[in-house]
């Protein structure tokens, strides 16, 4: 068991942060005792939940290698392929990640996948991916627009159009309502407004829980209503011509909206150590630094269903936080420690406790 | 005569002042220091409590020549030979192209720019204003630079894709060695030598007479030395650009007397000659007193986020100063421009940025973007 005082603790509620203790009893936060025990002193520090990346691709593409380190991406698709098998747990990046605050990911296939695969959360610490899971089979994913019409292209097969597109989505849909009963949300990566009408269609032919990834032109269309938005990232350059909307913007539009939404780098689209940065980009562009806080730690963990598990400083949960130097969306702030299952994955000064 | 005021000038000068008035006369700054009485004659800007910072400067971008939707148009590499010293930047920069108008928006007001890093030998550079009606107006230096690459780009283009010289980093070291003991024969035989445009060897023998220096796109701690080693072999004035593993031979690249323009290290490593790529360098550099700038290569890093580069380093231990200057007045020294540009002082072209707070606040916005005194850009929303 371990005591931490006078730290300046994210509350999850008041999404503030509040000068306080806490306890952690093996891998959980459990309800602070007024016992005397010896606390580790956390003055001037500032904490939070781990932060939790909603679609990244880290572990699946390796950074700093290429094809040997890329499993993202399968030209034949298959409704029960499934992201852990394809993931790295000695990815380099998920220790960059941990040093940025990034306790967990849900990860998810490449853009170029018209149809992809089962999605899973996982903890940043790596020895096998069994352990490194939180949960599973959250989500199944779905790539249109450029991407998806550019890789059957190359290949000549259908669909070369959005037509074939969308020929493709809802027979696959339906399959996998037959064949993946247990998956309820569907995440599709789409930029263009005329892909995201699409998914407007869907949603209204499925019952499954439509996510939309990327947005870009979410505000194109008039009086919708969306589930979360996995939105951005937009610290990334102008690569094709279905983002020449990309722009900061996106994250105030969507809250004038009233859509929810949360954050993601798409590791390595943007690198996963650029998630506060989205954060602070949208922070610029008007959003409050409690919303943009709460969105990267418990409103993530309530979009993936691990709310009860991970993604707040409350009794029960995995001890999973993050110490900083200064308020974490700070562009200057730096991370102090990282802990995982109240476990210190990671510390500023090698080998130190904290 | 327009005087700027009511904000704080963050000027990146030597002593890092900050000061209260900005004056400027036909495009250039002429008094920057204490609010002094207004004369008659000036009209005033009230920037209401804002902050102003010099225009930013970004010594290594493709702004202009890089296409960003798609590669078919590409004009940043001329891939049909390694070795193409007569590509030149002035040739290839589009000035209508959005990356002007993003460098603009995120306060960057000057760019060195040009050829790519597929070529050995890919051309000369060229530094330019990021605003102005013409491409002649925007230009500071013509020729600033031949710029070279060794590594994996070459190797990737030519050996992996092409089946062809070079395959190996001992072909690069040698296609640019070729290039010098050639234009230095030819210097040698012929002392006043016509050099024209057409004069492939022209490129090399401005580099041998110190009239532009060796620009080399170096990762790897092998292609670092390689660079140092070639430069001093014929005693040219060597830039490291990128120098991505600089950290880890920190002695010997100090030793070599060079300095470096470090990064993209904003970019998640996408190659193995990247992947101990990290934004610490700049502080290591800074504690070895190695000069050097921070730089984007847009579009790898978009330009409107340079600031952002900055902002990264000094999360890695850089002080904000330097992060400051790194984009300013080092990057302008560099480029031996520190007359004209990287400092709000007196006699310099008042290029210079309007910031709704401090510049390395997650909060800070560019509200306006002056280049040569003229107002390029004005965000929409009011404060």
């Amino acid at each position: 068991m371990t005591r931490y005082t006078n730290g300046l603790v994210f509350n999850y509620q008041s999404r503030t942060f509040e000068k306080g203790d806490f306890e952690v009893q093996e891998q959980y936060f459990i309800a602070p005792s007024a016992s005397d025990m010896p606390a580790v002193d956390l003055t001037n520090c500032y904490v939070t939940p781990g932060f939790i990346d909603s679609c990244s691709q880290i572990g699946l593409q390796e950074i700093g290698i290429r094809w040997e380190g890329d499993d993202s991406f399968e030209m034949e698709s298959n409704l029960h392929y499934s992201v852990l098998d394809g993931i790295y747990p000695f990815d380099k990046a998920f220790q960059m990640a941990l040093q940025h605050g990034i306790t967990a990911s849900h990860i998810v296939p490449s853009p170029k996948s018209l149809i992809g695969a089962k999605t899973a959360v996982v903890h940043h610490t790596h020895t096998t991916v069994d352990e490194m899971v939180i949960d599973n089979n959250i989500a199944f994913t779905f790539s249109i627009g450029h991407h998806a019409k550019h890789t059957f292209f190359n290949a000549t097969k259908k669909p070369l159009t959005r037509m074939g597109i969308a020929k493709t989505l809802r027979d696959t849909l339906q399959q996998l309502q037959q064949q993946e009963p247990a998956i309820k949300k569907i995440m599709i990566r789409a930029h263009k407004a005329v892909d995201i009408e699409l998914i407007q269609r869907l949603q209204k032919e499925f019952h499954y829980e439509f996510h939309i990834v990327h947005a870009t032109e979410i505000s194109f269309i008039e009086q919708a209503k969306w589930n979360t938005v996995v939105a951005g990232p937009v610290f990334r350059y102008i690569e094709h011509n279905e983002m020449m909307a990309l722009s900061p913007n996106l994250y105030q539009q969507l809250a004038m909206m009233n859509t929810p939404f949360v954050f993601c780098t798409d590791h390595p689209t943007s690198s996963a150590t650029h998630l506060a940065i989205e954060a602070g980009l949208a922070v610029r562009e008007g959003l409050s630094r409690a919303d943009a806080l709460y969105a990267l730690t418990t409103g993530a963990a309530q979009f993936l269903g691990i709310e009860n598990m991970t993604g707040s400083i409350r009794d029960g949960l995995f001890a999973d936080f993050v110490i900083w130097n200064k308020h974490p969306l700070d562009l200057d702030a730096q991370v102090i420690a990282t802990f995982i299952k109240g476990q210190q994955v990671y510390s500023q000064k090698a080998g130190a406790l904290i | 005569m327009m005087i700027y005021h009511n904000a704080k000038f963050a000027t990146a000068n030597e002593h890092n002042d900050v000061v209260e008035q900005l004056w400027v006369e036909d495009g250039i700054i002429t008094y920057v220091g204490k609010a002094l009485d207004i004369p008659a004659h000036a009209e005033t800007v009230d920037l209401q409590g804002a902050v102003v910072t010099p225009g930013l400067i970004d010594i290594h971008a493709h702004v202009g020549t890089w296409a960003e939707v798609t590669e078919d148009i590409n004009d940043a590499n001329e891939y049909s030979e390694p070795f193409t010293p007569l590509m030149h930047a002035l040739d290839s920069v589009d000035i209508r192209h959005f990356s002007f108008q993003h460098a603009i928006e995120g306060g960057v007001t000057t760019v060195q720019t040009g050829p790519g890093s597929a070529n050995v030998i890919g051309g000369i550079w060229s530094i330019l204003k990021t605003a102005g009606p013409t491409l002649e107006s925007r230009v500071l230096i013509e020729r600033s630079g031949l710029k070279g690459a060794l590594g994996e780009n070459p190797k990737n283009v030519f050996g992996n894709q092409y089946k062809r010289k070079p395959m190996t980093r001992m072909a690069i070291a040698q296609i640019l060695r070729d290039g010098f003991q050639r234009a230095k024969q030819l210097d040698a035989e012929q002392q006043n030598i016509h050099i024209d445009n057409n004069l492939e060897l022209r490129p090399f023998i401005e580099v041998l007479r110190g009239v532009m220096p060796l620009r080399l796109h170096c990762h790897r701690a092998d292609d670092i030395m390689t660079a140092i080693r070639i430069a001093k072999e014929f005693d040219v004035e060597l830039h490291l650009e990128h120098c991505t593993e600089g950290h880890l031979i920190v002695d010997a690249v100090k030793a070599s007397g060079f300095n470096a323009t470090v990064g993209p290290y904003m970019l998640t490593p996408s190659k193995y000659e990247t992947r101990h790529s990290t934004p610490a360098i700049a502080k290591i550099f800074q504690d070895k007193q190695i000069p050097f700038a921070i730089m984007t290569d847009h579009p790898f890093v978009p330009i409107q986020y340079l600031k952002y580069c900055a902002s990264e380093a000094i999360r890695y231990g850089l002080d904000e100063e330097t992060a400051l200057k790194s984009i300013t007045l080092h990057a302008a020294k560099l480029v031996q421009l520190q007359h004209r540009i990287g400092s709000l002082e007196k006699g310099k072209d008042a290029d210079f940025v309007v910031w709704s707070h401090p510049i390395f606040e997650t909060e800070a916005k560019v509200l306006q973007t002056y280049v040569s005194g003229i107002k390029y850009y004005e965000a929409e929303y009011v404060r």
